[in-house]
């Protein structure tokens, strides 16, 4: 009986683990610079689809500023692909990222050129530098530990 | 004189209306804080949806799991207990059996505390314990359980040949377990009350099945109350 419950406890916590983020809301946004550099913003989920969108429109809001040329993706998705989760973990990831000092917001920077990835990367830490200590982000080179 | 057919009908329905009445409430109320654990889980993922391959996380997850696998226990004992053969008709020991189960749910209306990866591990092995111990109470119990204290069958084997509160004993180091999750001093509180009436409801419970049960006092003197060999 112990190991029962023990069993039963384990296996739902897996599947919570794995099934409960599919009935989140993930903000999402993709933004498409003319130079070829492609930047994901990802941030945890919520739980209300309606904060979802409410975040989504903020960080457009505020990169639109920066980039009027910018193509935006956004989107608030159900659930992350294991590459997302990846990139919001602590784990090192294959490509220039970013990340906030006390926030889990994460930013990651992708172009053909992996030297134009890395420069956009060190550009947003620098811009971020004047923004409240939470929003700060720290560049972090492509495989990394963060 | 024999009771005419109608008057037979509607004791019986009086009868199962009052059981339904007196299960389906506290049933309601414990699926309404299991939706609201639910809701918690969701939103601690939701901020940590990364966690897959992070050990400390699978056990803060797991001791609020094993919170839900506690109150399905709870709602699923109510549901399946048999009607009483002798019950108190004064207020008192109701008041008493109701304020010592309600008081567990008024512990999760505290401010849950940080996730903390050694309190959540101690609280995950108290409520799989506790949880364990409650499956094990009640398959010994059958059908026998109650909220109030009332008499249903005298049951004395498996882990009540040594303990006469098992049940008791499994919900208490729960909501132990439980409490570690919210680390208080409004959770002691609500513990030290939950404890105060849960020894109040041994007592009334104790009285009636020594009432109805002539070997009750035999048994008694052969078994713990809670603890085998301390109490």
């Amino acid at each position: 009986m112990p190991l029962l419950v023990v069993a039963t406890t384990a296996g739902l916590t897996a599947a919570a683990i794995e099934f409960l983020p599919r009935t989140l809301y993930f903000p999402v946004v993709v933004f498409f610079a003319p130079s070829g550099v492609e930047t994901t913003f990802l941030q945890p989920g919520q739980t209300m689809e309606h904060d979802c969108e409410h975040m989504l429109g903020e960080v457009t809001k505020s990169l639109r500023a920066v980039c009027r040329a910018c193509k935006v993706l956004q989107r608030c998705a159900h659930g992350l692909s294991a590459a997302q989760r990846r990139a919001l973990s602590h784990e090192p990831i294959p490509r220039p990222s970013a990340r906030a000092a006390n926030a889990p917001l994460t930013v990651v920077f992708a172009a053909t050129d992996p030297g134009l990835a890395m420069n956009a990367c060190r550009q947003a830490e620098q811009m971020s530098a004047s923004q409240p200590a939470e929003l700060r982000l720290r560049c972090f080179t492509a495989g990394a530990p963060r | 004189m024999p009771k005419a057919g109608a008057d037979v009908l509607r004791e019986r329905l009086e009868g199962a209306g009052y059981d339904v009445l007196m299960r389906l409430p506290i049933v309601l109320f414990t699926l309404f804080f299991f939706y609201r654990e639910v809701f918690a889980l969701r939103a601690l993922i939701a901020s940590r949806p990364y966690f897959g391959d992070e050990w400390h996380f699978f056990i803060t997850v797991a001791a609020r799991i094993s919170t839900m696998i506690f109150l399905v226990l709870l709602a699923a004992l109510h549901l399946l207990r048999r009607r009483p053969v002798r019950k108190y008709t004064t207020w008192r020991p109701k008041i008493t059996a109701l304020t010592g189960l309600l008081i567990i749910y008024a512990l999760m209306l505290v401010p849950r505390a940080e996730a903390d990866a050694r309190w959540d591990a101690l609280s995950a092995i108290l409520l799989l314990a506790g949880n364990t111990l409650c499956i094990l109470a009640v398959l010994d119990l059958a059908r026998s359980l109650s909220i109030m204290p009332e008499a249903r069958t005298l049951v004395t084997t498996g882990l009540y040949a040594r303990i006469r509160h098992p049940l008791y004993l499994a919900e208490d180091i729960a909501l132990l377990g439980i409490a570690l999750q919210f680390r208080s001093w409004q959770a002691a509180v609500v513990l030290a009350v939950h404890f105060y009436f849960q020894i109040r409801r041994m007592d009334w419970e104790e009285g009636i099945l020594t009432a109805v049960f002539p070997e009750y006092a035999e048994y008694q003197r052969r078994s713990s109350r809670l603890v085998p060999g301390l109490y």
